[in-house]
């Protein structure tokens, strides 16, 4: 299955949420969809979706899913990696009312730079990252940079003593 | 040695909950607001519930700081950590007030440039620490100390 999330944000992210239920109606990708469309205003016609979901509930969908589209907050970023799960993420912008600034974006790009997440910037890109994200995920995997180093917490204790 | 950790919900708060290696070491407690992933993560915790929306909410702001006064002179933590966002802002300054040890750690979702948060309390915490060495260039004070573990 694929989940979609668009996190907590009070700003809506109806452009993504659009862009996936055209491409389950266009039949793009055969996979059940389930969303988390938080604060958008359109509501997916073409599968099953909620607001908001328990926290408990969506670790549990990411470890289910295929794959994770996700806004580019740094939660849904961190769990899916924490989980071992390669998210394809679509950034908000700021120019379309989807965020305060566009530091996802820059966010995006650089943890694509880094080969360790997919994304797509746009509706059509999504769609073809979706159709190819086996191939896509599974050269990442090779790579094996995608996970985050995570030296930040034995440095901390330098700092408070 | 004991910590008042103090973030926003939502990815704020998942990057500070990562950092568990860490905080898990010192008696610690948490201020945040409560959401599904707060309420889930932090059943075994202590928490102080904190006012919110805080995106540009003065009404908030100032509840908060209240907040932040009671909680800084009853809990009198050694340190004070956030991850962001604005409710960190009033905990951060009211610490420094107090002379306690102040550490603000900028989200890994900012490469280029500051939040607002971090922008704010930039001139008053101890350490200033960024996830990107490339913040260091244009911000003096902030330092690179790795990222959190995803």
């Amino acid at each position: 299955m694929i989940f979609v999330t668009v996190g907590t944000e009070n700003f809506p992210f109806d452009r993504f949420v659009r862009a996936v239920d055209r491409g389950i109606k266009d039949k793009s990708f055969r996979d059940e969809v389930f969303m988390q469309i938080g604060a958008s205003t359109y509501k997916p016609k073409n599968c099953s979706w909620k607001r908001f979901i328990e926290f408990g509930i969506m670790i549990d969908l990411i470890k289910k899913a295929r794959i994770i589209i996700t806004h580019a907050g740094a939660g849904s970023t961190l769990l899916c990696l924490t989980l071992n799960k390669i998210p394809l993420i679509f950034p908000r912008y700021h120019k379309y009312g989807e965020h305060i600034d566009d530091h996802q974006i820059e966010f995006t790009k650089r943890m694509e730079a880094e080969g360790k997440i997919l994304a797509a910037y746009d509706g059509a890109e999504l769609i073809k990252k979706i159709k190819h994200y086996d191939l896509l995920s599974s050269q990442l995997r090779t790579k094996n940079n995608f996970q985050l180093k995570g030296d930040l917490a034995s440095h901390l204790r330098n700092l408070l003593h | 040695m004991k910590l008042c950790l103090v973030c926003s919900s939502g990815g704020h708060f998942f990057e500070l909950y990562c950092l568990k290696q860490f905080w898990s070491q010192y008696e610690h407690f948490w201020v945040t607001f409560s959401k599904q992933d707060t309420c889930y993560l932090l059943q075994e915790e202590k928490v102080y519930w904190a006012y919110q929306p805080t995106n540009r909410n003065i009404k908030n702001f100032f509840r908060n700081l209240l907040l932040a006064w009671r909680i800084l002179r009853r809990e009198k933590p050694d340190a004070v950590i956030s991850t962001g966002a604005g409710v960190g802002v009033p905990f951060l300054y009211l610490a420094s007030f107090f002379r306690k040890k102040t550490i603000y750690i900028e989200s890994i979702t900012f490469v280029n440039t500051l939040s607002l948060s971090g922008k704010l309390v930039y001139p008053i915490v101890h350490h200033f620490l960024v996830q990107w060495p490339e913040l260091t260039q244009k911000n003096k004070k902030a330092e690179f100390k790795g990222q959190v573990k995803g």
